[in-house]
């Protein structure tokens, strides 16, 4: 993930011509953070995966590896496959999984407004 | 076991997000209202099962945390909505965790992984800074009144209050968590580490027979109530290596956690007896790894 991470950011700022002090800006980081994270020297937190993703207006996800076009499409989301996404799911009853799922789709139904499409 | 220079950066960094959203003021820090400040959803949920007691999760740019209301204690919650927090803000956690959309946790203080005891240090620091909870424990009687005081002032649960007040204090004090009779984990300060003859007691391990602690743990209605009793017992009652030495026992029933919190409070070892196999820093550092000596060796 962090193979995949140093490179993604590294191409989508310099595919919008930001300088690292220019994103480190954007993203209300410092500059020497962006350095490290295209070096592989320092692994990202959610909350520096968050403002990077929306300084380049791209999703966490394509940072992460997870997806290969910058944005989500219409419709794909965690919510319809929320099962296969738990991390050591075997362990979870039945009903927490529903918790889980319903969990999710909440979610996504917030990320669809926030990005101002439907579900 | 969380390195040094690893666990003190995690404290930072609770602290830079307490400054950067101005709670370094005053207590309590309120990690609910903290979540919302910065975005991310809050859902509480019911589970049937005790499998899970929270969770963060990720779908796109938005971010949630799901915890638990099984257990009605506000403290409860806090603590886990603050170690969810934990898991969003500490570096190196979402390749580790999130790499499939969600990580979630379940409660207690037992058999956690790497992230999840780092999730915790940055909770205690988020909800217990040390900077704020220092005067409130110099000016509190030492043992169970201090870390009542704590929980109190910092909307913490017993048990995590506990956990904070032996890290930080000087006195010579152990807490325990029991349930039914039996040793769910223990924790204590430096200073009683270093007495003569302690062994760590283990997960599982039978609380001593002739210990108040023993009677009230099994006593399902009197922990259900949540009810307080101060007694007294010895430390070699509790540790058979240990001195024929008073300790002040106190015992609280935690509720519909179903859990039993003891406070042992003694006086700290006379410096004379120093053996330097058995002392200072090495004895410390094997409390802390774990590799303390089980009591049938």
């Amino acid at each position: 993930m962090i193979e995949k991470f140093k490179d993604r950011i590294r191409k989508a700022r310099e595919s919008r011509g930001f300088t690292q002090l220019d994103l480190a800006q954007k993203a209300g980081l410092q500059a020497a953070a962006i350095s490290h994270f295209e070096t592989g020297q320092r692994a990202p937190s959610f909350d520096n995966l968050r403002k990077l993703s929306d300084a380049l207006n791209v999703s966490v996800d394509y940072l992460l590896g997870r997806i290969d076009e910058e944005q989500h499409g219409q419709g794909i989301g965690a919510a319809p496959r929320a099962k296969q996404l738990f991390r050591h799911a075997e362990n979870l009853s039945e009903q927490s999984f529903d918790i889980l799922e319903s969990m999710a789709k909440t979610l996504w139904e917030r990320e669809n407004q926030r990005k101002g499409g439907g579900t | 076991m969380i390195p040094h220079k690893r666990l003190k950066a995690i404290q930072l960094k609770a602290r830079i997000v307490l400054g950067n959203n101005g709670y370094l003021a005053s207590l309590p820090v309120r990690p609910k209202q903290l979540a919302n400040d910065l975005g991310i959803e809050l859902i509480p949920f019911d589970p049937p099962h005790a499998d899970i007691s929270g969770c963060l999760m990720q779908v796109g740019n938005t971010f949630g945390i799901g915890y638990s209301t099984a257990i009605k204690n506000e403290g409860f919650q806090n603590f886990t909505v603050a170690h969810e927090l934990g898991h969003y803000f500490i570096d190196d956690h979402p390749s580790a965790l999130l790499a499939e959309g969600t990580h979630y946790s379940r409660s207690g203080y037992i058999c956690k992984d790497r992230f999840e005891q780092e999730a915790d240090a940055f909770a205690a620091e988020l909800l217990m800074p040390w900077g704020l909870i220092a005067p409130l424990i110099r000016k509190s009687a030492p043992g169970f009144p201090a870390i009542k005081a704590l929980a109190d002032s910092c909307e913490s649960s017993l048990v995590a209050s506990a956990i904070r007040y032996c890290e930080v204090t000087d006195e010579c004090v152990a807490t325990v968590v029991s349930h039914a009779g039996k040793v769910e984990f223990m924790t204590a300060s430096n200073s009683f580490k270093q007495i003569p003859g302690i062994d760590w007691l283990r997960k599982r391990e039978q609380i001593p027979f002739e210990v108040p602690t023993h009677r009230l743990s099994l006593d399902m209605e009197w922990v259900e109530r949540g009810e307080i009793i101060q007694e007294g017992s010895l430390l070699n009652q509790w540790f058979s290596g240990g001195a024929k030495q008073d300790v002040k026992e106190d015992v609280v029933g935690l509720g519909s956690y179903g859990r039993t919190l003891t406070v042992l409070l003694t006086d700290a070892p006379p410096e004379e007896e120093d053996d330097e196999n058995e002392r200072g820093d090495d004895y410390i550092d094997r409390w802390n790894e774990g590799r303390f000596r089980s009591k049938n060796q």
